[in-house]
């Protein structure tokens, strides 16, 4: 059945992920909700646990009765009672599953405060049923329109968009922005981990963007059309495609390198993650000589990266169907999938990293290491 | 109750040993008490249903909750059920009763509603 969910654990959701970014920026958000976002979560997911250590976020603890009568003096009361405001470099008002209901006129709420500050003030409509990338997106969107001005070109610099610290680790990032120094570029700006507001507006500089996260597509296109800035999709999970993306960062061109030939007698992989990372797995497989490769998500996925056969889930039921598929004979997903697999499928474990629980962790460093488990063909 | 005394969403299937908890909102309410929610579902014991926006104004959950609690007790075998829920539920002023006797009339479940909705502050309310 649509939206129940029996096996899959669910992810967190936009408001998670839009917190995840305010929480490691110079900015502020207040979100409209009914109680504070506190860091309960005390499992094993260190990283986790430091994306919601430095609460730059206040919450407006409506009530029932100000769902009904309004909740505007409410985030009035929460902006008057946030000192930390006057040190951030923007601030941000999002509403909440209670809030959305009601269609809250933030635009009239952040006119009023805009005349009280001297920062930029914006607003982003999330309801909370959303998945965390969307409210990543949204909110790298709106940093985008708040705080970038045109300015000179680097012939060399580069972003890198959607690099958000639930799908990635700090380090991973580091490697990531270290990996495109060695190959003559200079990182001016990275998108959705833990970055200053000053490095952010050097952005604009950028010759190109590299989006590694479907939640850098918004700012990415937002990027090239005030801007001009052309953008490269894809995640250097291998030296495969870490070589792809250098090429296609250096011809600032973002067309696919491969075509599928797709043949019904051919065993079939089934990949089941974000969009960027699978599709960049899904490279690798064809330069390991795959050809029936396809990319199913449950999160938004973007038409313009889709291949033949690639399907936007909606339900368990969906993946059941397709990894139901006698011809499927290798599946590469988080953990809870692997349970949804016939036992004579292989499994290759990708991460789990937006799960609220996961017992086995598996990190973006890891997928290089299994993706040698698989031989050429 | 657990020993600090704090509710544990697991008493709630204490008086049935084969019952099972039907939580009803949106992603976002998983923030409370999430990682017991995700334990009893990887024990089988619980289910996430999250309507949409459109689903909610159009009144399409109700059905929607039929239907999952319907297909829950076939798939498990049970015929008992708690209903956790958000506070788009609470807002809506969702008609619990009908729920409660459509599936006890219709298909002889029983479902027991737990009110903890933080936003009304409603009288059952624990700390979640």
């Amino acid at each position: 059945m649509k939206r129940l969910w029996k096996y899959i654990t669910p992810c967190y959701s936009d408001v998670f992920g839009f917190l995840s970014v305010i929480n490691h920026s110079d900015g502020f958000a207040i979100v409209d909700d009914s109680s504070k976002y506190k860091n309960r979560h005390k499992h094993n997911y260190n990283y986790f646990d430091s994306l919601l250590c430095d609460q730059r976020n206040v919450s407006t603890h409506i009530k029932e009765s100000d769902v009904i009568c309004g909740t505007k003096e409410k985030v009035l009361e929460a902006y008057r009672n946030s000192p930390e405001i006057a040190d951030a470099e923007f601030l941000i008002l999002t509403s909440s599953p209670c809030s959305s209901m009601i269609n809250t006129d933030y635009q009239e709420i952040c006119d009023l405060l805009q005349s009280e500050l001297s920062i930029p003030v914006g607003y982003v409509l999330l309801d909370g049923q959303k998945d965390y990338l969307y409210g990543i997106s949204s909110c790298l969107e709106l940093m985008g329109k708040m705080l970038l001005v045109p300015k000179e070109k680097s012939s060399n610099g580069v972003n890198i968009l959607g690099c958000n610290l639930i799908d990635f680790q700090s380090d991973e990032i580091s490697e990531i922005e270290y990996f495109l120094q060695n190959a003559g570029f200079n990182v001016l700006s990275k998108w959705g981990c833990l970055e200053s507001v000053d490095n952010l507006k050097e952005a604009v500089a950028a010759s190109v963007n590299l989006v590694i996260n479907v939640s850098g597509l918004k700012i990415a296109e937002y990027m090239k059309r005030e801007f001009g800035i052309p953008y490269v999709v894809g995640c250097p999970v291998d030296q495969y495609n870490k070589n792809i993306i250098i090429d296609k960062l250096k011809s600032k061109n973002n067309d696919l390198t491969f075509s599928l030939k797709r043949n019904n007698d051919d065993k079939m992989i089934v990949i089941v993650g974000e969009q960027v990372l699978s599709n960049s797995i899904r490279e690798s497989f064809i330069n390991k000589g795959f050809s029936n490769i396809i990319v199913c998500s449950f999160f938004e996925m973007d038409k313009t990266l889709m291949k033949d056969g690639d399907i936007k889930l909606n339900s368990e039921d969906e993946l059941i169907k397709v990894l139901d598929n006698d011809s499927v004979f290798l599946v590469c997903g988080e953990d809870d999938i692997s349970e949804l697999c016939n036992k004579s499928v292989f499994y290759l474990s990708l991460p789990n990293t937006m799960k609220v629980l996961s017992e086995n962790f598996v990190y973006f460093k890891d997928i290089e290491n299994e993706l040698s488990k698989v031989g050429e063909v | 109750m657990n020993r600090k005394n704090k509710f544990d969403i697991r008493d709630l299937l204490i008086s049935s040993p084969n019952s099972q908890l039907l939580f009803v909102g949106a992603l976002n309410c998983i923030r409370h008490r999430g990682t017991q929610m995700v334990q009893l579902m990887k024990e089988g014991r619980l289910a996430f249903l999250c309507p949409s926006s459109s689903d909610f104004s159009t009144g399409r959950y109700l059905k929607q909750i039929v239907d999952a609690i319907v297909e829950l007790s076939e798939e498990r075998n049970t015929k008992d059920f708690t209903l956790m829920y958000g506070c788009q539920l609470a807002l809506l002023s969702t008609d619990f009763d009908f729920i409660v006797s459509e599936l006890k009339d219709n298909y002889s479940i029983n479902v027991v509603i737990h009110n903890h909705c933080r936003l009304c502050d409603s009288k059952d309310r624990r700390e979640i």
